[in-house]
């Protein structure tokens, strides 16, 4: 009988220990250790004072490994609770069916908080897959040294396509460097130039219009001209060569100021910023970082708390204090005191006011309404190949677009 | 007893094949499509499971009765049971209705006949021999258990996986028959791809020569020959990331190569090794070579060292010059070596893929079949085309070794 109680006893005491134990969620992050570690840890103490029954396990996984981790984790049904993906990858894991859909974790306050376009990056037929953290939209940098050079006036840099063309055929002229490295990517050429990729319902191309074919055609005499270098390198290229003085303007992502003050401080001290030029959509394209929710994981509500809070204006502004990116909160930095004080010393501080002030026209273009997920990468490489052949001059630009439309409509029918 | 088995045997291929009639394997597509929509890979393994454990019962037959090698029909059998128990066991995991207790009646006669049959036959045989047998038998099952699981287990997923639509994180499988390689014959970057791969075969040629040159001039003994060879070897233990990194310097627009060309005036203006489409793929089969030579030198250095020094000394007395010396006994007796190098580079030339994905990404029309694979798989998560694509690919592969195995393979006839 003593043994019966003494049993009962035991488990009535094992079970409340297990009840009291708070829950435990795993949060991965992209490449932030060892740089933030001092940042997320405070993020993550002052949640978990806040909400003392859970408890958070921070994981950082690097970069180039995270998708295929993640992928594995999911599959071995071990999946973490909160992610940090980038949108592209955010949309990959929905086609595969690898998210869980937010909506039933949030109300209409907490989404009305964040900028509706970078909410919409990854809603997919109607369901909100991730919350927008932080973001790098596209800017101008430029060397102030080569305009001035140039005879151009360093203080108002072009702020139209047009005019990029224009300046970069005086640059060249005058000082032998080239005006700018483009990062060359057909559908997002179109996207931000207001050209819509599908017909209303989806079955067919509709990209051949007068406006894609003026784009093309500014490119083709820019290439022609030689007043961009003609490796059409992109990303990498432009890096390399503004960071070595060959090119006067760079259109890139506000983080890359922070590279060229590492490794450039020479060309860093001429750099200054400008919005860059948009187009006829009025987009200001920026990579984004967001947070989701794995299908499988084991405690989504809890998740997607830890997410707003991680995700919340304050902490995000915080977050801008160590790293020259932007929020996604509609409270921003440009009514914050301290980032303005900082302004008046610092481009990056500047460039960040700047960007976060045209928050609203930011989205990051991706994802292709209306398109099946398995058709999406056939799709950017028809377009993006016919793009590039006719800038290089390997078909004319018409015949391109012609080509490219057949293609894409032959793709759409499978 | 060796009656028995075989009457058991006959049993199970006749019941065997007349469920399979009555469709009762989910193995054909319409069947399966009336089980569920998707299945996973195990539970499709199943039913092949089913279909290769009748077979066999088949194949123990015939082995039986008219090779009479009753030893070998009787492993076979053991092995055609278990295949039956392994599908009973899959297959009844996931399909709710249907009844594994046939299938498994059908292994346990298969086993027992089998084994019947394997003691017909080790009876006749010495007690001496069989110990010799069970040894043998025992070392070869762990290198085939871990090659079964690393290698076999793989191709064989491969090539389920290419009849198939695949969701790797869920692991939902649809069977949908040859669409995937439907749609691979309909793509114009396979056609791209394959294009580019037959070009780059051209590259075997060159590394064949050049290193067999090579080797030939670092088999010399002089001092210091040594610090050559390691030179020479030096790109192919140097990372592929390190040297595809080099190489993009190199053919940069202002890179060392269009310096070099410019400033000897060869060309007028700076040529885009791996922009132009017209040069890109060369330029990245010249990296190929570039890292390829070294390592046939090393194989080829190895057959020369084989070729006995008292030939070439008899050569001299009779008054061979070097040349006649090169084509009568070298070339002749490294004719293997020729050939494993040969086979080594096609294979190597049809796989290339670390340079095209570094160098070019597959943009400029270089992208190569192996390329395309990991594109498809890894970037559009379509592995079923994918696992169709490699399915050419090794398919191709297979009918090129079998070339340069006739083509230099045939001087080791002629000896025997």
């Amino acid at each position: 009988m003593k043994k019966l109680l003494f049993i009962s006893v035991l488990v009535l005491l094992v079970t409340f220990a297990f009840a009291a134990r708070p829950v435990e969620i795993e949060v991965w992050t992209l490449s932030l250790s060892p740089t933030f570690d001092d940042y997320m840890n405070s993020v993550n103490e002052a949640f978990e004072e806040a909400y003392p029954d859970i408890k958070v396990n921070w994981v950082d996984v690097p970069y180039n490994a995270a998708l295929q981790k993640l992928q594995a984790a999911i599959a071995a049904n071990r999946a973490p609770d909160a992610v940090n993906l980038n949108t592209i990858w955010a949309l990959d894991m929905v086609g595969l069916e690898a998210l869980a859909p937010l909506d039933e974790y949030m109300n209409e306050v907490e989404i009305y908080r964040y900028w509706e376009k970078l909410m919409d990056n990854t809603r997919v037929a109607g369901n909100y897959y991730a919350i927008p953290w932080y973001a790098s939209p596209q800017i101008l940098i430029y060397n102030r040294q080569i305009l001035e050079d140039a005879g151009l006036d360093p203080d108002n840099p072009p702020s139209t396509w047009d005019e990029m063309l224009q300046a970069s055929r005086i640059i060249k002229e005058r000082t032998g460097k080239y005006g700018f490295e483009p990062n060359i990517i057909g559908y997002e050429d179109l996207i931000l130039e207001g050209v819509p990729l599908l017909s209303e319902d989806g079955e067919k191309a509709a990209f051949n219009t007068p406006e894609a074919l003026a784009k093309l055609n500014w490119y083709i005499t820019l290439y022609n001209e030689d007043l961009i270098p003609r490796s059409l390198g992109g990303y990498t290229a432009g890096q390399q060569n503004y960071s070595a003085g060959k090119i006067a303007m760079y259109p890139v992502g506000m983080s890359m100021l922070k590279h060229v003050q590492e490794n450039s401080p020479s060309i860093y001290e001429v750099t200054d910023v400008a919005p860059i030029p948009v187009g006829e959509a009025s987009i200001i394209k920026s990579p984004m970082m967001n947070m989701v929710v794995p299908i499988n994981a084991p405690h989504p509500a809890e998740a997607v708390k830890y997410i707003l809070w991680l995700t919340s204006a304050y902490w995000q502004v915080e977050f801008d204090k160590h790293a020259t990116i932007v929020p996604s909160t509609k409270i921003g930095l440009e009514q914050e005191k301290e980032f303005q004080e900082m302004a008046k010393t610092s481009a990056n501080a500047r460039a960040q006011i700047m960007a976060s002030s045209s928050m609203e026209n930011v989205a990051d273009i991706g994802y292709i309404a209306g398109l099946e997920n398995e058709k999406y990468a056939e799709f950017r490489r028809i377009i993006g190949d016919y793009w590039m052949a006719a800038i290089k001059g390997e078909i004319p630009a018409q015949e391109a677009l012609d080509k490219a439309e057949a293609e894409i409509n032959e793709l759409l029918q499978d | 007893m060796k009656r028995m088995g075989q009457i058991l045997a006959l049993l199970v291929l006749a019941l065997g094949l007349f469920l399979a009639a009555w469709n009762e394997v989910p193995l054909l597509p319409g069947v399966w499509q009336e089980f569920f929509e998707y299945a996973t890979p195990s539970e499709l393994l199943g039913g092949l499971f089913l279909v290769g454990g009748i077979l066999l019962a088949g194949v123990v037959l015939g082995v039986s009765l008219w090779k009479r090698r009753t030893l070998l029909a009787g492993l076979l059998g053991v092995s055609g049971g278990m295949l039956l128990f392994l599908g009973a066991f899959f297959l009844e995991s996931y399909f709710r209705n249907w009844n594994p207790f046939p299938w498994i009646f059908l292994g346990l006669a298969l086993l027992i006949g089998s084994l019947l049959i394997f003691a017909s036959g080790i009876r006749k045989v010495p007690q001496r021999r069989v110990q010799t047998y069970v040894i043998a038998f025992m070392f070869l099952l762990l290198p085939l258990t871990i090659m079964g699981i690393f290698t076999f287990y793989p191709l064989f997923r491969g090539v389920v996986l290419s009849f198939a639509k695949y969701n790797m994180i869920n692991g939902k499988t649809q069977w949908i028959g040859l669409k995937n390689f439907q749609e691979l014959f309909d793509d114009k970057y396979f056609y791209i791809s394959l294009q580019n791969t037959f070009k780059y075969l051209v590259v075997v040629i060159p590394i064949q020569f050049f290193s067999l040159a090579l080797s030939v001039l670092v088999n010399q003994k002089i001092p210091g020959i040594k610090f050559f060879r390691t030179m020479f070897y030096l790109p192919v233990i140097t990372g592929a990331v390190i040297v595809s990194l080099t190489w993009k310097w190199i053919y940069a627009q202002d890179g060392l190569l269009n310096y070099i060309l410019m400033s000897w005036h060869l060309i007028k203006e700076p040529v885009l090794w791996l922009t132009d489409k017209n040069t890109a793929l060369w330029a990245a089969m010249f990296v190929t070579l570039w890292r390829g030579l070294g390592y046939y030198m090393i194989i080829y250095l190895a057959g020369l060292q084989n070729i006995p020094s008292d030939l070439y000394e008899a050569a001299s007395i009779d008054g061979a010059t070097g040349w006649t010396r090169f084509f009568s006994i070298t070339l002749p007796l490294m004719r293997p070596t020729i050939l494993l190098c040969s086979v080594l580079s096609t294979m190597a030339a049809f796989q290339v893929f670390e340079e095209i994905f570094l160098l070019t990404g597959g943009a400029n029309s270089t992208s190569t079949l192996a390329f395309e694979v990991y594109d498809r798989a890894f970037v559009r998560y379509n592995f079923g085309e994918s696992a169709a694509l490699a399915i050419v690919l090794s398919l191709m592969i297979s009918v090129f070794t079998v070339i340069n195995f006739k083509f230099f393979g045939a001087g080791k006839k002629a000896k025997a």
